[in-house]
C-alpha cells in the first residue's frame, strides 16, 4: 500500500477531501506536510497501470484542485511510502514554495507548430541547384565529401528555420507570457513545443493572440491546448 | 515503430487532443526520483503510438522492448 500523488499547493486545507474519484475510483484526500499540502488517494496496487480511466482520473483531481487554485501537479504513476513523501517535501521545501509562487494564479497553455519538414527541405533545394552542378564529373570521395557538407548544411538551415520560428512565436506573445519552456526539434514535423505560463486573467487574449499569429502562417499547423495544470513548470532543477 | 511526419500531419483532432492530455500527465510533471513505476502491460497500443509522437522516442523505445522481454514490463523513470 502506498500514496498515489497527484499535486502539491500551499493553498488547500488539510484533511479537506475532493468532490471527485482519482485512481481506482478512490476520494483523494489532502494532507499537511507543513506549509505545503500534497493531494493523495491511499492505494493497494502498484505499479499504476497506464489505462484512459486512469490517466483521466490523475487529470481529473488535478483539475479540480486547478478550480481553486494553481497546484504543482505530479507525474502520472508516482506512488510513494508517507515517510518517503515527508522527506522529499522536507528537503525540498524552498524549492517547492518557490515553485508554487512562481505558478500561482497562472495556467499553462501548449502551443505545438508542425511544419512539413519535407516541402522546407525541398524549398532548400530548389534554391540551392549548384550543389548538384558542384557534384557533377566529381570522382566517389570528393562526391561523397560534397553530399556530406551538403547535409550538414541542410541540417544547419534546419536549425536556423526552426530557431526563428520559435523566436516568431515568443515575439508575438511577448508579455502575454509570464514564463515558457520551449523545445525546438529541427528534424521532426513537431518543430516546436511551447508551453506558456500565463496569468489566469489573461488566457482569453492569450488565445486570441495565438490564433491571430497561427492565421499569419498558413504553411504551418498549429496544436494549441489549455489551459492546463503547470506541468511543464513542475521540476526541481538538481 | 517509427512515426512519420504524414502520420503527424493527418492525426484527427480527437486523437490530438488525446495525444496532448498524455503528453502532459506521462511526460512532466514533478518527479520524485526512482519513484515512478507504471505498468504498460495492457495497454491500448494507441497510446504508446500517440506517446511516441510527443514523447521521447528513447523513452517509448525503452517500453517497447521491455515488452518484449517482460509479462509485466515496467517503465521506471
Amino acid at each position: 500500500m502506498g500514496l498515489y500523488l497527484y499535486c502539491l499547493s500551499d493553498e488547500l486545507k488539510a484533511g479537506a477531501t475532493l468532490s471527485v474519484t482519482g485512481i481506482a475510483e478512490i476520494a483523494p484526500r489532502v494532507i499537511e506536510l507543513g506549509a505545503i499540502k500534497a493531494v493523495v488517494s491511499d492505494v493497494q496496487t502498484h505499479p499504476v497501470r497506464v489505462t484512459k480511466d486512469n490517466v483521466i482520473a490523475h487529470e481529473r483531481v488535478i483539475d479540480c484542485v486547478m478550480a481553486q487554485t494553481t497546484p504543482l501537479p505530479f507525474r502520472f504513476g508516482s506512488v510513494v511510502k508517507p515517510d518517503e513523501l515527508q522527506a522529499y517535501i522536507a528537503s525540498n521545501e524552498d524549492r517547492l514554495r518557490s515553485l508554487l509562487d512562481r505558478v500561482r494564479g497562472a495556467v499553462e497553455m501548449s502551443v505545438k507548430i508542425i511544419w512539413d519538414r519535407e516541402a522546407v527541405v525541398g524549398e532548400r533545394a530548389k534554391n540551392r541547384p549548384d550543389d548538384l552542378v558542384k557534384a557533377e564529373g566529381a570522382g566517389p570521395g570528393l562526391s561523397f565529401l560534397l553530399a556530406k557538407q551538403k547535409q550538414m548544411e541542410g541540417r544547419q538551415e534546419l536549425k536556423i528555420k526552426a530557431g526563428l520560428l520559435a523566436s516568431w512565436l515568443d515575439e508575438g506573445l511577448g508579455r502575454l507570457v509570464r514564463d515558457r519552456v520551449v523545445t525546438i526539434n529541427p528534424a521532426d514535423a513537431m518543430v516546436v513545443r511551447a508551453a506558456h505560463l500565463v496569468e489566469r486573467g489573461r488566457v482569453a487574449e492569450y488565445r486570441e493572440r495565438v490564433n491571430w499569429l497561427s492565421r499569419e502562417r498558413n504553411d504551418l499547423r498549429f496544436l494549441t491546448s489549455g489551459a492546463w495544470p503547470p506541468y511543464s513548470f513542475s521540476h526541481l532543477r538538481s | 515503430m517509427s512515426v512519420t511526419d504524414k502520420d503527424l500531419l493527418e492525426l484527427e483532432t480527437s486523437e490530438l487532443s488525446l495525444l496532448e492530455t498524455l503528453d502532459h500527465v506521462l511526460n512532466r510533471g514533478l518527479v520524485i526520483a526512482g519513484e515512478i513505476t507504471i505498468s504498460v502491460a495492457d495497454i491500448d497500443l494507441i497510446f504508446v503510438g500517440l506517446n511516441v509522437l510527443v514523447g521521447s522516442v528513447e523513452t517509448i523505445e525503452e517500453v517497447l522492448g521491455e515488452r518484449a522481454e517482460s509479462d509485466v514490463p515496467r517503465l521506471n523513470d
